[in-house]
Protein backbone atom coordinates (compact mmCIF):
# COMPACT_ATOMS: atom_id res chain seq x y z
CA UNK A 1 0.00 0.00 0.00
CA UNK A 2 2.89 2.27 0.59
CA UNK A 3 4.73 1.39 -1.92
CA UNK A 4 1.82 2.34 -4.29
CA UNK A 5 1.02 5.52 -2.73
CA UNK A 6 4.95 6.27 -3.10
CA UNK A 7 4.84 5.50 -6.84
CA UNK A 8 1.78 6.98 -7.39
CA UNK A 9 2.63 10.25 -5.95
CA UNK A 10 6.59 10.42 -7.79
CA UNK A 11 4.88 9.72 -10.84
CA UNK A 12 3.01 12.47 -10.74
CA UNK A 13 5.80 14.89 -9.47
CA UNK A 14 7.65 14.08 -13.00
CA UNK A 15 4.69 14.27 -14.80
CA UNK A 16 4.30 18.03 -13.10
CA UNK A 17 7.97 18.35 -14.43
CA UNK A 18 7.37 17.25 -17.82
CA UNK A 19 4.31 19.50 -18.24
CA UNK A 20 6.28 22.74 -16.50
CA UNK A 21 8.67 21.75 -19.42
CA UNK A 22 6.33 21.42 -22.36
CA UNK A 23 4.99 24.77 -21.23
CA UNK A 24 8.29 26.51 -20.66
CA UNK A 25 9.26 25.55 -24.14
CA UNK A 26 6.15 26.36 -26.00
CA UNK A 27 6.22 30.08 -25.31
CA UNK A 28 9.87 30.13 -26.65
CA UNK A 29 8.19 28.63 -29.76
CA UNK A 30 6.33 31.87 -30.24
CA UNK A 31 8.48 33.93 -33.17
CA UNK A 32 9.95 36.53 -31.43
CA UNK A 33 11.88 38.24 -28.84
CA UNK A 34 11.14 36.53 -25.44
CA UNK A 35 11.09 39.96 -23.75
CA UNK A 36 8.77 41.17 -26.14
CA UNK A 37 6.19 38.04 -25.83
CA UNK A 38 6.18 38.20 -22.68
CA UNK A 39 5.67 42.32 -22.25
CA UNK A 40 3.97 42.67 -25.03
CA UNK A 41 4.24 45.08 -28.17
CA UNK A 42 3.52 47.97 -26.25
CA UNK A 43 5.94 47.52 -23.22
CA UNK A 44 8.78 49.95 -23.29
CA UNK A 45 12.42 49.56 -23.44
CA UNK A 46 12.79 50.19 -19.50
CA UNK A 47 9.47 47.21 -19.08
CA UNK A 48 11.57 45.10 -21.66
CA UNK A 49 15.08 45.36 -19.79
CA UNK A 50 13.08 44.38 -16.49
CA UNK A 51 11.03 41.62 -18.20
CA UNK A 52 15.21 40.12 -19.66
CA UNK A 53 16.51 40.91 -15.98
CA UNK A 54 13.54 38.80 -14.13
CA UNK A 55 13.56 35.78 -16.39
CA UNK A 56 17.47 35.99 -16.88
CA UNK A 57 16.80 35.97 -20.62
CA UNK A 58 20.65 36.32 -21.60
CA UNK A 59 21.29 33.35 -19.47
CA UNK A 60 21.49 30.09 -20.68
CA UNK A 61 18.44 28.11 -21.34
CA UNK A 62 18.33 25.45 -18.47
CA UNK A 63 19.38 28.36 -16.41
CA UNK A 64 16.17 30.54 -17.83
CA UNK A 65 14.30 27.31 -16.92
CA UNK A 66 15.37 27.20 -13.13
CA UNK A 67 14.62 30.67 -12.67
CA UNK A 68 11.20 30.46 -14.34
CA UNK A 69 10.12 26.96 -12.36
CA UNK A 70 11.12 28.36 -9.21
CA UNK A 71 9.26 31.89 -9.24
CA UNK A 72 6.25 29.81 -10.81
CA UNK A 73 6.85 27.37 -7.30
CA UNK A 74 6.54 30.88 -5.14
CA UNK A 75 3.43 31.41 -7.25
CA UNK A 76 5.07 34.54 -9.17
CA UNK A 77 3.88 33.44 -12.91
CA UNK A 78 4.25 36.84 -14.50
CA UNK A 79 1.77 39.27 -15.24
CA UNK A 80 -0.91 39.90 -17.81
CA UNK A 81 0.43 41.77 -20.25
CA UNK A 82 -3.35 43.72 -21.03
CA UNK A 83 -3.97 44.24 -17.66
CA UNK A 84 -0.83 44.37 -15.91
CA UNK A 85 -2.27 42.37 -12.99
CA UNK A 86 -0.72 39.30 -11.94
CA UNK A 87 -1.52 35.79 -13.94
CA UNK A 88 -2.38 34.34 -10.35
CA UNK A 89 -4.46 36.90 -9.10
CA UNK A 90 -6.42 36.84 -12.58
CA UNK A 91 -6.98 33.71 -12.34
CA UNK A 92 -7.74 33.51 -8.73
CA UNK A 93 -10.25 35.84 -9.36
CA UNK A 94 -12.11 33.87 -12.51
CA UNK A 95 -11.68 30.42 -10.94
CA UNK A 96 -14.56 30.47 -8.08
CA UNK A 97 -17.13 31.03 -11.04
CA UNK A 98 -15.45 28.31 -13.15
CA UNK A 99 -15.80 26.10 -10.41
CA UNK A 100 -19.10 27.02 -9.54
CA UNK A 101 -20.02 26.06 -13.28
CA UNK A 102 -17.95 22.95 -13.32
CA UNK A 103 -19.42 21.67 -9.53
CA UNK A 104 -23.40 22.40 -11.03
CA UNK A 105 -22.96 20.46 -14.14
CA UNK A 106 -21.44 17.65 -12.08
CA UNK A 107 -24.53 17.58 -9.84
CA UNK A 108 -26.50 17.54 -12.87
CA UNK A 109 -24.16 15.03 -14.71
CA UNK A 110 -24.75 12.68 -11.09
CA UNK A 111 -28.32 13.04 -11.10
CA UNK A 112 -28.83 12.01 -14.31
CA UNK A 113 -26.37 9.34 -14.95
CA UNK A 114 -26.37 7.42 -11.73
CA UNK A 115 -30.24 6.32 -11.49
CA UNK A 116 -29.50 5.15 -15.45
CA UNK A 117 -27.24 3.85 -15.04
CA UNK A 118 -28.34 1.89 -12.53
CA UNK A 119 -31.98 1.50 -13.98
CA UNK A 120 -31.10 0.45 -16.93
CA UNK A 121 -28.69 -2.41 -15.62
CA UNK A 122 -31.20 -3.91 -13.38
CA UNK A 123 -33.34 -3.73 -16.58
CA UNK A 124 -30.89 -4.89 -18.88
CA UNK A 125 -32.13 -5.70 -22.90
CA UNK A 126 -36.01 -4.07 -21.93
CA UNK A 127 -37.29 -1.06 -23.82
CA UNK A 128 -36.26 1.46 -21.17
CA UNK A 129 -32.47 0.10 -21.54
CA UNK A 130 -32.95 0.70 -25.27
CA UNK A 131 -33.94 3.84 -24.57
CA UNK A 132 -31.44 5.14 -21.82
CA UNK A 133 -28.26 3.94 -24.07
CA UNK A 134 -29.78 5.85 -27.28
CA UNK A 135 -30.63 8.95 -25.30
CA UNK A 136 -27.02 8.35 -23.77
CA UNK A 137 -25.17 7.96 -27.58
CA UNK A 138 -26.91 11.01 -28.69
CA UNK A 139 -25.62 12.58 -25.42
CA UNK A 140 -21.49 11.83 -26.41
CA UNK A 141 -22.38 12.84 -29.77
CA UNK A 142 -24.30 16.10 -29.60
CA UNK A 143 -21.71 18.98 -29.88
CA UNK A 144 -22.36 20.67 -26.68
CA UNK A 145 -22.13 24.42 -28.48
CA UNK A 146 -24.66 23.46 -30.19
CA UNK A 147 -26.83 22.06 -27.61
CA UNK A 148 -26.07 25.34 -25.81
CA UNK A 149 -27.13 27.45 -28.98
CA UNK A 150 -30.54 25.49 -29.30
CA UNK A 151 -31.36 25.62 -25.52
CA UNK A 152 -30.64 29.70 -25.52
CA UNK A 153 -32.80 29.52 -28.72
CA UNK A 154 -36.17 27.32 -27.23
CA UNK A 155 -35.54 28.31 -23.61
CA UNK A 156 -35.05 32.29 -23.87
CA UNK A 157 -34.98 33.28 -27.04
CA UNK A 158 -38.89 31.26 -27.80
CA UNK A 159 -40.04 30.97 -24.30
CA UNK A 160 -38.54 33.58 -22.05
CA UNK A 161 -37.99 31.06 -19.27
CA UNK A 162 -34.24 31.91 -18.65
CA UNK A 163 -31.91 34.90 -19.21
CA UNK A 164 -29.74 34.02 -22.49
CA UNK A 165 -26.85 34.96 -20.97
CA UNK A 166 -24.80 37.34 -18.46
CA UNK A 167 -23.59 36.29 -14.80
CA UNK A 168 -24.70 37.83 -11.39
CA UNK A 169 -22.76 36.74 -8.61
CA UNK A 170 -23.60 34.31 -5.97
CA UNK A 171 -23.54 36.22 -3.29
CA UNK A 172 -25.50 39.08 -4.76
CA UNK A 173 -28.43 37.09 -5.78
CA UNK A 174 -28.58 33.10 -5.67
CA UNK A 175 -31.64 32.95 -7.27
CA UNK A 176 -30.86 35.20 -10.46
CA UNK A 177 -26.99 33.48 -10.49
CA UNK A 178 -28.34 29.59 -10.36
CA UNK A 179 -30.93 30.95 -13.26
CA UNK A 180 -28.39 31.91 -15.49
CA UNK A 181 -25.96 28.94 -14.17
CA UNK A 182 -28.19 26.15 -15.05
CA UNK A 183 -28.30 26.38 -18.71
CA UNK A 184 -24.58 26.31 -19.19
CA UNK A 185 -24.01 23.68 -16.45
CA UNK A 186 -26.22 21.34 -18.08
CA UNK A 187 -24.46 22.14 -21.54
CA UNK A 188 -21.65 21.51 -19.62
CA UNK A 189 -23.30 18.29 -17.92
CA UNK A 190 -24.71 16.29 -20.60
CA UNK A 191 -21.75 15.22 -22.42
CA UNK A 192 -20.14 13.94 -18.45
CA UNK A 193 -23.69 12.56 -18.10
CA UNK A 194 -23.62 10.39 -20.87
CA UNK A 195 -20.23 9.08 -20.54
CA UNK A 196 -20.74 8.66 -16.37
CA UNK A 197 -24.49 6.51 -17.33
CA UNK A 198 -22.24 4.28 -19.69
CA UNK A 199 -19.52 3.51 -17.04
CA UNK A 200 -22.29 3.05 -14.09
CA UNK A 201 -24.77 0.71 -16.34
CA UNK A 202 -21.13 -1.62 -17.59
CA UNK A 203 -20.16 -1.75 -14.02
CA UNK A 204 -22.79 -2.77 -12.09
CA UNK A 205 -24.17 -4.97 -14.93
CA UNK A 206 -20.66 -6.64 -13.87
CA UNK A 207 -20.93 -6.55 -10.19
CA UNK A 208 -24.59 -8.00 -10.83
CA UNK A 209 -23.22 -10.99 -11.99
CA UNK A 210 -20.79 -11.72 -9.74
CA UNK A 211 -20.96 -14.31 -6.97
CA UNK A 212 -21.40 -12.47 -3.47
CA UNK A 213 -24.53 -10.98 -5.78
CA UNK A 214 -25.65 -14.05 -6.71
CA UNK A 215 -25.12 -15.70 -3.26
CA UNK A 216 -27.37 -12.20 -1.87
CA UNK A 217 -30.32 -13.17 -4.05
CA UNK A 218 -30.06 -16.48 -3.21
CA UNK A 219 -30.61 -15.50 0.45
CA UNK A 220 -33.48 -14.17 -0.64
CA UNK A 221 -32.77 -10.43 -0.12
CA UNK A 222 -35.12 -8.03 -2.00
CA UNK A 223 -34.39 -6.89 -5.23
CA UNK A 224 -33.67 -3.12 -4.14
CA UNK A 225 -31.55 -4.19 -1.17
CA UNK A 226 -29.49 -6.18 -3.47
CA UNK A 227 -28.95 -3.94 -5.70
CA UNK A 228 -28.48 -0.63 -3.84
CA UNK A 229 -26.68 -1.99 -0.20
CA UNK A 230 -24.68 -4.51 -2.09
CA UNK A 231 -23.99 -3.88 -5.99
CA UNK A 232 -24.40 -0.25 -6.09
CA UNK A 233 -21.41 0.82 -3.51
CA UNK A 234 -18.98 -1.59 -5.36
CA UNK A 235 -20.20 -0.63 -8.88
CA UNK A 236 -19.83 3.28 -8.18
CA UNK A 237 -15.66 2.82 -8.04
CA UNK A 238 -15.37 3.20 -11.62
CA UNK A 239 -17.55 6.06 -11.77
CA UNK A 240 -15.25 7.54 -9.90
CA UNK A 241 -11.93 7.03 -11.40
CA UNK A 242 -13.86 7.80 -14.65
CA UNK A 243 -14.90 10.65 -12.65
CA UNK A 244 -11.62 12.31 -12.56
CA UNK A 245 -10.20 11.28 -15.73
CA UNK A 246 -13.10 13.43 -16.86
CA UNK A 247 -12.11 16.77 -15.28
CA UNK A 248 -9.87 17.83 -18.18
CA UNK A 249 -12.81 17.86 -20.40
CA UNK A 250 -15.01 19.46 -17.91
CA UNK A 251 -11.77 22.58 -18.12
CA UNK A 252 -12.26 22.05 -21.92
CA UNK A 253 -15.67 21.91 -22.03
CA UNK A 254 -16.37 25.16 -19.67
CA UNK A 255 -14.18 27.04 -22.20
CA UNK A 256 -16.64 26.80 -25.23
CA UNK A 257 -19.57 26.98 -22.56
CA UNK A 258 -18.54 29.89 -20.41
CA UNK A 259 -17.92 31.95 -24.34
CA UNK A 260 -22.00 30.66 -25.77
CA UNK A 261 -23.57 32.30 -22.51
CA UNK A 262 -20.88 34.63 -21.67
CA UNK A 263 -19.83 33.36 -18.15
CA UNK A 264 -16.67 35.43 -17.21
CA UNK A 265 -14.88 32.20 -15.79
CA UNK A 266 -11.88 30.75 -16.84
CA UNK A 267 -12.54 29.37 -19.93
CA UNK A 268 -13.92 32.47 -21.00
CA UNK A 269 -10.27 34.19 -19.53
CA UNK A 270 -8.21 31.83 -21.70
CA UNK A 271 -9.71 32.53 -24.78
CA UNK A 272 -9.72 36.44 -24.30
CA UNK A 273 -6.16 35.98 -23.73
CA UNK A 274 -5.44 34.50 -27.03
CA UNK A 275 -7.26 36.97 -28.78
CA UNK A 276 -5.16 39.63 -27.49
CA UNK A 277 -2.03 37.73 -27.84
CA UNK A 278 -1.57 37.55 -23.74
CA UNK A 279 1.04 35.33 -23.81
CA UNK A 280 1.86 35.10 -19.86
CA UNK A 281 -1.87 34.38 -19.21
CA UNK A 282 -2.28 31.56 -21.64
CA UNK A 283 1.11 30.46 -20.41
CA UNK A 284 -0.62 30.48 -16.73
CA UNK A 285 -3.81 29.76 -17.65
CA UNK A 286 -2.29 26.06 -19.43
CA UNK A 287 -0.03 25.39 -16.82
CA UNK A 288 -2.59 26.00 -13.84
CA UNK A 289 -5.12 23.44 -15.59
CA UNK A 290 -3.07 20.97 -16.26
CA UNK A 291 -1.45 21.15 -12.74
CA UNK A 292 -4.90 20.64 -11.46
CA UNK A 293 -5.53 17.66 -13.32
CA UNK A 294 -2.52 16.02 -12.57
CA UNK A 295 -3.33 16.83 -8.48
CA UNK A 296 -7.23 16.02 -9.21
CA UNK A 297 -6.51 12.61 -10.51
CA UNK A 298 -3.80 11.79 -7.91
CA UNK A 299 -6.14 12.23 -5.22
CA UNK A 300 -9.22 10.25 -7.20
CA UNK A 301 -6.47 7.39 -7.41
CA UNK A 302 -5.36 7.46 -3.22
CA UNK A 303 -9.46 8.32 -2.63
CA UNK A 304 -10.01 5.05 -4.57
CA UNK A 305 -7.15 2.98 -3.38
CA UNK A 306 -7.51 3.77 0.62
CA UNK A 307 -11.74 3.41 0.45
CA UNK A 308 -11.47 0.03 -1.13
CA UNK A 309 -7.89 -1.76 -0.98
CA UNK A 310 -9.70 -5.05 -1.13
CA UNK A 311 -12.48 -5.80 -3.50
CA UNK A 312 -11.18 -6.00 -7.15
CA UNK A 313 -13.95 -5.79 -9.65
CA UNK A 314 -12.78 -7.74 -12.22
CA UNK A 315 -11.52 -10.77 -9.74
CA UNK A 316 -15.41 -10.66 -8.11
CA UNK A 317 -16.64 -11.01 -11.91
CA UNK A 318 -14.49 -13.21 -13.01
CA UNK A 319 -15.89 -15.56 -9.84
CA UNK A 320 -12.51 -15.90 -8.56
CA UNK B 1 -14.75 -20.56 -47.25
CA UNK B 2 -14.03 -17.49 -47.82
CA UNK B 3 -17.79 -16.77 -49.63
CA UNK B 4 -19.08 -18.49 -45.89
CA UNK B 5 -16.78 -16.03 -44.32
CA UNK B 6 -18.37 -13.02 -46.25
CA UNK B 7 -21.71 -14.51 -45.75
CA UNK B 8 -21.55 -14.71 -42.17
CA UNK B 9 -19.69 -10.99 -41.84
CA UNK B 10 -22.87 -9.36 -43.79
CA UNK B 11 -25.14 -11.68 -41.02
CA UNK B 12 -23.63 -10.10 -38.35
CA UNK B 13 -23.26 -6.79 -39.77
CA UNK B 14 -27.83 -7.01 -41.10
CA UNK B 15 -28.14 -8.25 -37.08
CA UNK B 16 -26.74 -4.61 -36.04
CA UNK B 17 -29.08 -1.68 -38.10
CA UNK B 18 -27.68 0.90 -36.14
CA UNK B 19 -24.53 0.51 -37.03
CA UNK B 20 -25.29 0.01 -40.83
CA UNK B 21 -27.11 3.18 -40.77
CA UNK B 22 -24.26 5.16 -39.04
CA UNK B 23 -22.15 3.82 -41.45
CA UNK B 24 -24.51 5.05 -45.03
CA UNK B 25 -24.56 8.03 -42.85
CA UNK B 26 -20.68 8.65 -42.85
CA UNK B 27 -20.74 7.10 -46.52
CA UNK B 28 -23.47 10.32 -47.68
CA UNK B 29 -21.21 12.89 -45.80
CA UNK B 30 -17.96 11.54 -47.49
CA UNK B 31 -19.97 11.97 -50.82
CA UNK B 32 -20.93 15.17 -49.77
CA UNK B 33 -17.21 16.24 -48.75
CA UNK B 34 -15.90 15.13 -52.42
CA UNK B 35 -18.67 16.25 -54.61
CA UNK B 36 -18.91 19.33 -52.74
CA UNK B 37 -18.82 21.37 -55.94
CA UNK B 38 -21.14 19.39 -57.82
CA UNK B 39 -24.13 19.50 -55.03
CA UNK B 40 -23.90 23.13 -53.92
CA UNK B 41 -26.16 24.77 -55.68
CA UNK B 42 -24.57 28.26 -55.02
CA UNK B 43 -21.22 29.43 -54.50
CA UNK B 44 -20.81 29.29 -51.01
CA UNK B 45 -18.88 32.14 -51.19
CA UNK B 46 -21.22 34.52 -52.75
CA UNK B 47 -23.06 37.48 -50.55
CA UNK B 48 -26.46 38.66 -52.52
CA UNK B 49 -27.38 41.46 -50.35
CA UNK B 50 -30.95 41.27 -51.87
CA UNK B 51 -31.90 38.05 -49.50
CA UNK B 52 -30.33 38.89 -46.16
CA UNK B 53 -31.17 36.49 -43.85
CA UNK B 54 -34.27 34.74 -45.92
CA UNK B 55 -36.34 32.08 -44.21
CA UNK B 56 -35.89 28.69 -46.08
CA UNK B 57 -37.47 28.62 -49.35
CA UNK B 58 -37.18 26.36 -52.47
CA UNK B 59 -34.68 27.79 -53.83
CA UNK B 60 -32.71 28.41 -50.77
CA UNK B 61 -33.54 25.11 -48.72
CA UNK B 62 -31.83 25.98 -45.74
CA UNK B 63 -32.56 30.00 -45.93
CA UNK B 64 -29.44 32.51 -46.49
CA UNK B 65 -27.23 33.91 -43.88
CA UNK B 66 -26.01 37.13 -42.72
CA UNK B 67 -24.40 38.22 -46.30
CA UNK B 68 -27.10 36.92 -48.11
CA UNK B 69 -25.12 33.62 -48.97
CA UNK B 70 -26.94 30.13 -48.97
CA UNK B 71 -26.45 28.42 -46.02
CA UNK B 72 -27.27 24.78 -48.04
CA UNK B 73 -24.24 25.60 -49.99
CA UNK B 74 -22.19 26.68 -47.20
CA UNK B 75 -23.32 23.52 -45.12
CA UNK B 76 -22.64 21.18 -48.08
CA UNK B 77 -18.74 22.81 -48.41
CA UNK B 78 -18.34 22.88 -44.57
CA UNK B 79 -18.69 19.32 -44.67
CA UNK B 80 -15.32 19.33 -46.42
CA UNK B 81 -13.71 21.31 -44.58
CA UNK B 82 -14.88 19.11 -41.22
CA UNK B 83 -14.05 16.06 -43.20
CA UNK B 84 -10.00 17.07 -43.76
CA UNK B 85 -9.74 18.24 -39.81
CA UNK B 86 -10.89 15.05 -38.35
CA UNK B 87 -9.79 12.45 -41.03
CA UNK B 88 -5.93 14.25 -41.46
CA UNK B 89 -5.61 15.10 -37.97
CA UNK B 90 -6.43 11.50 -36.34
CA UNK B 91 -4.05 9.90 -39.72
CA UNK B 92 -1.10 12.99 -38.20
CA UNK B 93 -1.73 11.39 -34.59
CA UNK B 94 -1.70 7.63 -35.69
CA UNK B 95 1.42 8.80 -37.93
CA UNK B 96 3.15 9.99 -34.75
CA UNK B 97 1.56 8.04 -32.19
CA UNK B 98 1.77 4.29 -33.63
CA UNK B 99 5.83 4.22 -34.39
CA UNK B 100 6.27 5.84 -31.10
CA UNK B 101 3.98 3.24 -29.46
CA UNK B 102 5.58 0.22 -31.31
CA UNK B 103 8.83 1.80 -29.54
CA UNK B 104 7.84 2.10 -26.57
CA UNK B 105 6.26 -1.39 -25.92
CA UNK B 106 8.95 -3.30 -28.13
CA UNK B 107 12.06 -1.70 -26.46
CA UNK B 108 11.01 -1.34 -23.07
CA UNK B 109 13.73 0.14 -20.81
CA UNK B 110 14.91 4.12 -20.90
CA UNK B 111 13.30 4.50 -24.41
CA UNK B 112 9.56 3.43 -22.70
CA UNK B 113 10.08 5.30 -19.59
CA UNK B 114 10.91 8.53 -21.57
CA UNK B 115 7.88 8.04 -24.34
CA UNK B 116 5.70 7.44 -21.93
CA UNK B 117 6.71 10.30 -18.95
CA UNK B 118 6.14 12.85 -21.89
CA UNK B 119 2.59 10.92 -22.92
CA UNK B 120 2.15 11.56 -19.10
CA UNK B 121 2.11 14.42 -19.24
CA UNK B 122 0.92 15.03 -22.91
CA UNK B 123 -2.32 13.91 -21.54
CA UNK B 124 -2.31 16.22 -18.45
CA UNK B 125 -3.65 19.29 -20.77
CA UNK B 126 -7.11 18.99 -21.43
CA UNK B 127 -7.64 17.96 -24.91
CA UNK B 128 -8.75 21.46 -26.02
CA UNK B 129 -7.04 23.23 -23.57
CA UNK B 130 -4.05 21.61 -25.47
CA UNK B 131 -5.21 22.11 -29.04
CA UNK B 132 -6.01 26.04 -28.27
CA UNK B 133 -2.44 26.66 -26.48
CA UNK B 134 -0.95 24.83 -29.78
CA UNK B 135 -2.94 26.97 -32.52
CA UNK B 136 -1.74 30.16 -30.13
CA UNK B 137 1.42 29.22 -30.80
CA UNK B 138 1.19 28.41 -34.18
CA UNK B 139 -1.52 31.04 -35.52
CA UNK B 140 -5.12 30.52 -36.07
CA UNK B 141 -5.75 28.77 -39.85
CA UNK B 142 -7.43 25.37 -40.71
CA UNK B 143 -4.25 23.57 -41.22
CA UNK B 144 -3.03 24.88 -37.96
CA UNK B 145 -6.23 23.50 -36.43
CA UNK B 146 -5.99 20.45 -37.90
CA UNK B 147 -2.25 19.94 -36.62
CA UNK B 148 -3.15 20.85 -33.15
CA UNK B 149 -5.94 18.30 -33.00
CA UNK B 150 -3.69 15.67 -33.92
CA UNK B 151 -0.92 16.40 -31.58
CA UNK B 152 -3.60 16.91 -29.11
CA UNK B 153 -4.61 13.29 -29.64
CA UNK B 154 -1.23 11.78 -30.41
CA UNK B 155 -0.55 10.02 -26.56
CA UNK B 156 -4.36 8.25 -26.96
CA UNK B 157 -2.21 6.11 -29.98
CA UNK B 158 0.94 6.31 -27.62
CA UNK B 159 -0.77 4.80 -24.75
CA UNK B 160 -3.06 2.17 -27.00
CA UNK B 161 -0.65 0.99 -29.30
CA UNK B 162 2.00 0.33 -26.65
CA UNK B 163 -0.91 -1.40 -24.03
CA UNK B 164 -1.27 -3.84 -27.76
CA UNK B 165 1.88 -4.72 -28.14
CA UNK B 166 2.88 -5.77 -24.46
CA UNK B 167 0.07 -8.08 -24.56
CA UNK B 168 0.64 -9.20 -27.92
CA UNK B 169 4.58 -9.95 -27.38
CA UNK B 170 3.04 -12.49 -24.92
CA UNK B 171 1.15 -14.62 -27.87
CA UNK B 172 2.59 -17.71 -29.00
CA UNK B 173 2.39 -16.80 -32.68
CA UNK B 174 4.95 -13.82 -31.69
CA UNK B 175 6.96 -16.06 -29.23
CA UNK B 176 7.49 -18.46 -32.28
CA UNK B 177 8.10 -15.80 -34.78
CA UNK B 178 10.77 -14.88 -32.45
CA UNK B 179 12.10 -18.47 -32.03
CA UNK B 180 12.55 -19.01 -35.72
CA UNK B 181 14.79 -15.85 -35.76
CA UNK B 182 12.90 -13.31 -36.94
CA UNK B 183 14.18 -10.10 -35.70
CA UNK B 184 12.78 -7.26 -33.70
CA UNK B 185 11.91 -5.00 -36.88
CA UNK B 186 10.53 -7.87 -38.87
CA UNK B 187 8.46 -9.00 -36.00
CA UNK B 188 6.93 -5.81 -35.02
CA UNK B 189 5.93 -4.89 -38.94
CA UNK B 190 5.24 -8.82 -40.03
CA UNK B 191 3.59 -10.06 -36.96
CA UNK B 192 2.35 -7.59 -34.26
CA UNK B 193 1.23 -4.81 -36.29
CA UNK B 194 -1.55 -6.45 -38.48
CA UNK B 195 -2.82 -7.56 -35.09
CA UNK B 196 -3.33 -4.58 -33.69
CA UNK B 197 -4.55 -2.67 -36.76
CA UNK B 198 -7.89 -3.29 -35.99
CA UNK B 199 -8.31 -1.90 -32.70
CA UNK B 200 -6.52 1.43 -33.81
CA UNK B 201 -9.28 0.93 -36.57
CA UNK B 202 -11.84 0.95 -33.83
CA UNK B 203 -10.41 3.80 -31.97
CA UNK B 204 -10.16 5.97 -34.73
CA UNK B 205 -13.85 5.69 -35.66
CA UNK B 206 -13.99 7.35 -31.70
CA UNK B 207 -11.22 9.91 -32.56
CA UNK B 208 -12.53 11.29 -35.90
CA UNK B 209 -15.80 12.03 -34.77
CA UNK B 210 -14.16 13.81 -31.33
CA UNK B 211 -11.45 15.74 -33.83
CA UNK B 212 -14.90 16.90 -35.91
CA UNK B 213 -15.89 18.26 -32.64
CA UNK B 214 -12.95 19.96 -31.89
CA UNK B 215 -12.48 21.34 -34.48
CA UNK B 216 -16.21 22.83 -35.01
CA UNK B 217 -15.61 24.33 -31.53
CA UNK B 218 -12.22 26.01 -32.50
CA UNK B 219 -12.97 27.41 -35.63
CA UNK B 220 -16.94 28.54 -33.41
CA UNK B 221 -13.80 30.54 -31.59
CA UNK B 222 -12.92 32.00 -34.25
CA UNK B 223 -8.92 29.68 -33.50
CA UNK B 224 -9.43 27.76 -36.76
CA UNK B 225 -11.30 28.18 -40.20
CA UNK B 226 -10.85 32.06 -40.79
CA UNK B 227 -13.72 33.62 -42.58
CA UNK B 228 -15.20 33.47 -45.39
CA UNK B 229 -14.39 29.72 -46.15
CA UNK B 230 -17.39 28.21 -44.89
CA UNK B 231 -17.07 25.62 -41.78
CA UNK B 232 -19.88 24.57 -39.31
CA UNK B 233 -18.50 26.07 -36.21
CA UNK B 234 -17.73 29.53 -38.23
CA UNK B 235 -21.32 29.44 -39.67
CA UNK B 236 -22.71 28.33 -35.62
CA UNK B 237 -20.68 31.19 -34.09
CA UNK B 238 -22.03 33.69 -36.66
CA UNK B 239 -25.72 32.28 -36.45
CA UNK B 240 -25.65 32.54 -32.36
CA UNK B 241 -25.77 36.49 -33.22
CA UNK B 242 -29.35 36.45 -34.95
CA UNK B 243 -30.85 33.77 -32.99
CA UNK B 244 -34.08 35.89 -32.91
CA UNK B 245 -34.02 37.16 -36.73
CA UNK B 246 -32.65 33.73 -38.25
CA UNK B 247 -32.96 30.63 -35.64
CA UNK B 248 -32.49 28.78 -39.15
CA UNK B 249 -29.37 29.72 -39.63
CA UNK B 250 -28.25 28.08 -36.44
CA UNK B 251 -29.98 24.66 -37.17
CA UNK B 252 -28.46 23.10 -39.75
CA UNK B 253 -24.55 23.14 -39.52
CA UNK B 254 -25.20 22.12 -35.73
CA UNK B 255 -27.50 19.36 -37.33
CA UNK B 256 -24.69 18.35 -39.29
CA UNK B 257 -21.98 18.17 -37.05
CA UNK B 258 -24.50 15.86 -34.49
CA UNK B 259 -25.41 13.61 -37.38
CA UNK B 260 -21.82 13.06 -38.64
CA UNK B 261 -20.43 12.18 -35.20
CA UNK B 262 -23.40 10.03 -33.79
CA UNK B 263 -23.29 8.49 -37.27
CA UNK B 264 -19.38 8.03 -36.56
CA UNK B 265 -20.27 6.15 -33.29
CA UNK B 266 -22.70 4.06 -33.93
CA UNK B 267 -20.93 2.53 -36.89
CA UNK B 268 -17.75 2.41 -34.54
CA UNK B 269 -19.57 0.61 -31.85
CA UNK B 270 -20.67 -1.89 -35.17
CA UNK B 271 -17.06 -2.23 -35.88
CA UNK B 272 -15.43 -2.80 -32.62
CA UNK B 273 -18.28 -5.48 -32.37
CA UNK B 274 -17.40 -7.19 -35.56
CA UNK B 275 -13.94 -7.35 -34.89
CA UNK B 276 -13.83 -8.15 -31.57
CA UNK B 277 -12.98 -11.86 -31.85
CA UNK B 278 -14.71 -13.00 -28.47
CA UNK B 279 -18.15 -12.75 -30.66
CA UNK B 280 -17.22 -15.61 -32.54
Amino acid sequence: MAEFLVRRVAISIVTLFVISLIVFTGVRMIPGDPARVMGGTDADAAGLAEIRQKYGLDDPIPLQYLRWISLALRGDLGESIRTRESVVWTVARKLPITIELAGLSLLIALAIAIPAGVFSAARRNTVWDLLANAVSLCGLSVPSFWLGIMLILFLSVRLHWLPASGFVPLWESPLANLQRMIMPAFVLGAGLAAVLMRQTRNSMIEILSADYIRTAWSKGLAGRAVIFRHAFRNGLIPVVTILGLQTGALMGGAVVTEQIFVVPGFGRLIVEAVFTRDYPLVQGVVLITASAYVFINLLVDLSYSLLNPRIRIGGAAGGG
Amino acid sequence: MAASARGRLWRRLWRRPPAVVGAVVVLFFVVLAVGAPWIATFDPQRSDYGKIRKAPTAANPFGTDDLGRDTFSRVVWGTRVSMQAGVFSILLAIAIGVPAGLMAGSQRGAIDQLIMRLTDAWLAFPFLILAIGLVTIMGASLTNATVAIGLAATPTYIRLTRGLVLSTQEEDYVQAARALGAGGLRTILRHILPNIASALLVQATVSIPAAIIAEAILSFLGLGVQPPTPSWGTMLATAQQYLETAPWMSWWPGLAIFSLTLSFNLAGDGLRDLLDPKDY
